[in-house]
């Protein structure tokens, strides 16, 4: 996982995204969405497990969920950031479609 | 709500029992809850005269009483309550769904109109209709473009289920022209920021700085 460190660091100094984009596949220049301000991007590599990672910095935060390799890796990171105690979810899964979570 | 799921093989479980008057009468009032989404009044006169059940007001009280719960001055039944709740949970989520500029076009509505490329033979109707819209899979490198950026975006597309077309291509160069960025640079942005397609306007519009954080 990528681009997750910056994120905790901006909050460490008070500043929360509005939403963070969760990408899965390659890295690209995820420390450069937060030098420029841009939505930030954190990226999950196939050799992540969503039960190994820490998603601590998701709590609270917006998610914007990308479509994963399959369905089932989709729904894993989904209920893994909702046990992250995420604020929303938008997710675009492998058919096409929105789905939405929102806490509480 | 005007229609609802009837399992078959659950309605004849539970009305097996029953003669066929008292199992037209229980369907009737089924269908008259779910198509006002009320309950039955204590009053039941005036869905008896609604339903044409006049003559069968006995029969009304039976199912009443064996298939509905009282309570409150109504007559409430559990699975049609049940199946109401989540016919409104449902409105609201594509409610806000449709909010949020509802669900995405598929990528076959935009690059492979079935109805533009299917043809139909009018000599003989036997002959299968084509569909003709397998993707090109082996579009070269468009000028401009580094090869390693380029595998990246087939990559991309791939992953996205959004195959590259000439149609994507052609589109790709207007739209990065309109944003007066390279192909390069449009394909970059959209791989960066995850977009599923480029539009100029979105470069225009992009997000300010201050903005993502709060």
């Amino acid at each position: 996982m990528i681009g997750h460190n910056q994120i905790i660091a901006m909050r460490k100094v008070g500043k929360k995204p509005k939403s963070v984009f969760v990408q899965f596949g390659k890295t690209f220049n995820a420390e450069k969405d937060v030098s420029d301000g841009i939505i930030p991007t954190v990226w999950i590599d196939e050799k992540d497990h969503q039960k190994l990672v820490d998603l601590s910095w998701a709590k609270d935060l917006n998610i914007q969920l990308m479509p994963a390799k399959d369905i089932v890796q989709f729904t894993k990171w989904w209920i893994a950031l909702v046990d992250a105690e995420v604020n929303t979810i938008i997710g675009l899964d492998n058919d096409g479609e929105i789905n939405v979570y929102r806490k509480g | 709500m005007h229609y609802y799921k009837f399992n078959i093989a659950d309605w004849h479980l539970a009305t097996s029992h029953l003669s066929l008057e008292e199992e037209a009468v229980y369907f009737k009032l089924i269908n008259y809850y779910y198509d006002s989404e009320q309950c039955i009044p204590e009053e039941t006169q005036s869905v008896i005269r609604r339903l044409r059940l006049g003559n069968h007001e006995e029969t009304v009280g039976l199912i009443l009483a064996e298939f509905f719960d009282f309570r409150d001055g109504y007559w409430h039944h559990s699975r049609c309550d049940e199946v109401i709740e989540n016919y409104h949970k449902k409105a609201d989520t594509n409610k806000k769904v449709g909010k949020l500029g509802g669900r995405p076009k598929k990528i076959n509505d935009l690059d492979n109109n079935p109805q533009i490329t299917q043809t139909v033979s009018e000599n003989n109707p036997q002959i299968t209709l084509t569909t003709n819209h397998k993707p090109i899979t082996n579009i070269s490198t468009p000028d401009g473009v580094s090869s390693d950026l380029w595998s990246d975006f087939i990559a991309y597309r791939k992953r996205l289920k959004a195959p590259v077309t000439n149609r994507v291509v052609t589109r790709l160069i207007k739209e990065s022209k309109d944003a007066n960025m390279t192909l390069e640079q449009a394909i970059e942005t959209m791989i960066f920021k995850g977009w599923r397609s480029f539009d100029a306007t979105w470069i225009t519009k992009e997000v300010k700085p201050k903005q993502a954080w709060e």
